[in-house]
C-alpha cells in the first residue's frame, strides 16, 4: 500500500549539510515530513521509538532514511547493520548520500542493503535534482504496510506466492 | 632490537660444536648449537630466523637429511640455506643427494675454517640484504596506506566546506532574489564559481595521486583501438565544429590500457581545446617505432606555446593561459607524463606561439621491456 503520509528521516552529523538536505527536500515541493536526527545511534533509537521518539505523533515512523556514512557516535554502516539485523526496518528503503566515492564504501553500502547511494554533490541544484527523484520514486513503489510504530501487520501467506520463504 | 644475525649450528657431538663454535665467533653473528636434528628443528620452527644452518650429515637418531627434508616441506624453513658437512669417504653420494634436498652448499667435515668463515660471511650478507629488502617493502607498503587514507579524508573532508559555499549562497540568493543588486549578484557568481573551481582542483589532485598509487596492470593494448574510443568520447566537444582527423595506424604496446586510455584522453581534449578558434582544426595523430622504443605524437594547428614554457607545461597546475581563453585545472599534463614515467616512457612536447604545437611520448618496445 502506498503511504498516506511521507516521512523522511535524515541521518546527518553536519548541521550544514543537514539544513541543505532539509532545503533542498522542501525545494522538491513535495509534501513530506522531515525528521532531522545526528548520528547512527539517534537513528537507531528514533526508529526503536526511545526516549523522545516514543512519542509517534511527533516522530512518525519514516517512510525512508537518508543518511550519511561518515558521523560519530554510531555511523552510517552501523545503521545499515541495525536495520539489517532488524526484520521490521529492514523494509525502509535507506539512501546513502556520502561525501565518499570511495568504491570500497560504495560497494559495501549496498552489500549492507542500502536501496541507493549517491555521492554529496558539490552544487545544490544537483542535490535538489536528486531529492527530488528519489521522493517521486519512493512515491511509487509498493511498500508493506506498517502501523504507526513501524511494525508489519503480520499476514497469512498460505497459499501465496512466497510461502516458500517465510519471514 | 637485536640486529646480530642468527646461525645454527647442528651436530650431534659437542666438541665439533665447539670446533665450529670457535671457528665462526663474530660479535656480528648469534651462534645457536643444537645437538640433534630434532633440537634443531624446535630452534627453527621458532620466531628467530637464521640466515643459514650448518647441518652435520651423520647423527644419531635424526640425520642431516632427513632434518633437511623436513625443513624443506615447511614454508616458513624452506628458504633457509643449508651447508652440509660431509666426510671425505662418501663425498659424491652425499653431493648429490644433499643438492637434491636443496643444499646451497657442502663441506668436509672437519671444516676448513677460512672456507667456512668465507663461505656463512656470503649467506650472512644475503641474510642482511634480504632483511633490509623486507623492511623497506614494509615501510613503503605503510607510506602508501597512509596516502591512501590521507586522500580518503582529503576528498571527505575537504570538499564539504565548498559544498556548502555553494548551498548557501544559493540559499541567500533564494531568499534574497527581488532585492538583489548587479553587483551582489556579480559577487555571489563569483563565490560559487570559485568553489565549483576549488573543488575541481581537488578532484584533479586527487586523480594525480591516484595515478602515482594504482599498480600498473600490463597487458598488450591496441593502440589503435584506444585511439578510437577516446575519439568517440571526444565526440560530443567537436559538435558543431570542423576537425579534421589525421590518424595513422598505431602500433600495440605492453602497458594499463586505462592508463594509457587517460592519456590519449588528455592529449586528444588539449588538441581539440587549443585549436578552437582554427576552421577547419587539423589534428594528427602518429606513430614511430625504433629498436627500443615507440614514439606517439599528437600534432594539432591551434593556439600553440612558446618553447621558453615547454617544461612547464607538464607541471601540476601549471598553464600558461588564462582559465578565461581556455578552461582547465592545469593537471592533465601533469598525469601523463606521470603515467608515461610509470610505463618507463619520457614525454616532451614542440610548440610556436599562433602555430601549433606537438605532444610526443614514448613507451619501451615490448620486446626489448623486460621489467
Amino acid at each position: 500500500m502506498k503511504r498516506p503520509c511521507f516521512t523522511i528521516l535524515v541521518v546527518e552529523d553536519n548541521p550544514e549539510d543537514r539544513l541543505l538536505i532539509q532545503r533542498a527536500i522542501e525545494g522538491t515541493g513535495v509534501p513530506a515530513e522531515i525528521r532531522l536526527v545526528t548520528s547512527g545511534e539517534e537513528a537507531i533509537a528514533y526508529l526503536k521509538g526511545e526516549g523522545q521518539f516514543a512519542n509517534r505523533a511527533q516522530y512518525q515512523y519514516p517512510s525512508f532514511l537518508i543518511t550519511d556514512l561518515k558521523m560519530p557516535h554510531g555511523d552510517g554502516f552501523s545503521l545499515l547493520a541495525f536495520l539489517k539485523s532488524t526484520p521490521q526496518s529492514a523494509i525502509i528503503p535507506t539512501v546513502i548520500l556520502s561525501a565518499s566515492g570511495d568504491l570500497d564504501d560504495i560497494k559495501k553500502a549496498y552489500i549492507m542493503g542500502a536501496s541507493a547511494y549517491f555521492i554529496k554533490p558539490m552544487q545544490h541544484v544537483e542535490l535538489e535534482r536528486i531529492m527530488k527523484s528519489l521522493i517521486d520514486f519512493w512515491m511509487l513503489c509498493e511498500v508493506p504496510q506498517v502501523d504507526e510504530a513501524g511494525k508489519r501487520y503480520s499476514t497469512e501467506s498460505c497459499g501465496k506466492l512466497g510461502e516458500r520463504f517465510p519471514q | 632490537m637485536d640486529s646480530r644475525v642468527n646461525i645454527l649450528l647442528v651436530d650431534d657431538r659437542a666438541e665439533n660444536l665447539l670446533a665450529l663454535g670457535s671457528i665462526l665467533e663474530n660479535p656480528e653473528y648469534h651462534l645457536v648449537k643444537a645437538h640433534s636434528g630434532r633440537e634443531a628443528l624446535r630452534w627453527l620452527l621458532q620466531d628467530e630466523e637464521f640466515a643459514v644452518v650448518i647441518l652435520d650429515i651423520r647423527m644419531t637418531d635424526l640425520d642431516g637429511f632427513e632434518t633437511a627434508a623436513i625443513l624443506r616441506e615447511r614454508e616458513k624453513t624452506r628458504q633457509t640455506p643449508i651447508i652440509f658437512l660431509t666426510a671425505y669417504s662418501q663425498e659424491r653420494e652425499h653431493v648429490l643427494r644433499g643438492y637434491s634436498l636443496g643444499a646451497v652448499d657442502y663441506l668436509f667435515n672437519p671444516p676448513e675454517p677460512e672456507i667456512l668463515r668465507a663461505k656463512v660471511s656470503v649467506f650472512v650478507e644475503l641474510f642482511k640484504k634480504s632483511r633490509e629488502l623486507k623492511r623497506q617493502t614494509e615501510l613503503l607498503a605503510a607510506a602508501k596506506q597512509e596516502l591512501e587514507s590521507f586522500c580518503y579524508s582529503v576528498s571527505h573532508d575537504l570538499r564539504a566546506p565548498l559544498r556548502h559555499i555553494d548551498g548557501f549562497v544559493g540559499m541567500l540568493r533564494h531568499e534574497n532574489e527581488a532585492i538583489l543588486s548587479d553587483s551582489c549578484e556579480h559577487y555571489l557568481d563569483t563565490i560559487t564559481e570559485s568553489a565549483v573551481r576549488m573543488d575541481r582542483l581537488i578532484n584533479g589532485l586527487l586523480a594525480f595521486s591516484r595515478m602515482s598509487r594504482v599498480d600498473l596492470q600490463r597487458r598488450p593494448v591496441g593502440m589503435d583501438d584506444l585511439v578510437k574510443e577516446v575519439l568517440r568520447e571526444l565526440a560530443r566537444e567537436t559538435a558543431g565544429r570542423h576537425v579534421t582527423w589525421e590518424v595513422t595506424p598505431l602500433p600495440n604496446v605492453l602497458g594499463d590500457r586505462s592508463l594509457l586510455s587517460q592519456v590519449w584522453s588528455n592529449l586528444l581534449a588539449n588538441a581539440v581545446k587549443y585549436t578552437r578558434s582554427r576552421d577547419p582544426a587539423t589534428i594528427r595523430i602518429g606513430s614511430r617505432q625504433t629498436n627500443q622504443e615507440y614514439e606517439f605524437h599528437v600534432r594539432d594547428n591551434g593556439t600553440g606555446f612558446d618553447m621558453r614554457y615547454a617544461d612547464r607545461l607538464f607541471g601540476v597546475f601549471q598553464r600558461l593561459h588564462r582559465t578565461e581563453e581556455f578552461e582547465g585545472t592545469g593537471i592533465g599534463l601533469a598525469c601523463v607524463r606521470r603515467i608515461i614515467e610509470r610505463h618507463g616512457g619520457r614525454t616532451w612536447a614542440h610548440g610556436q606561439v599562433n602555430a601549433g604545437a606537438t605532444f610526443y611520448f614514448t613507451l619501451p618496445n615490448s620486446q626489448s621491456e623486460s621489467h
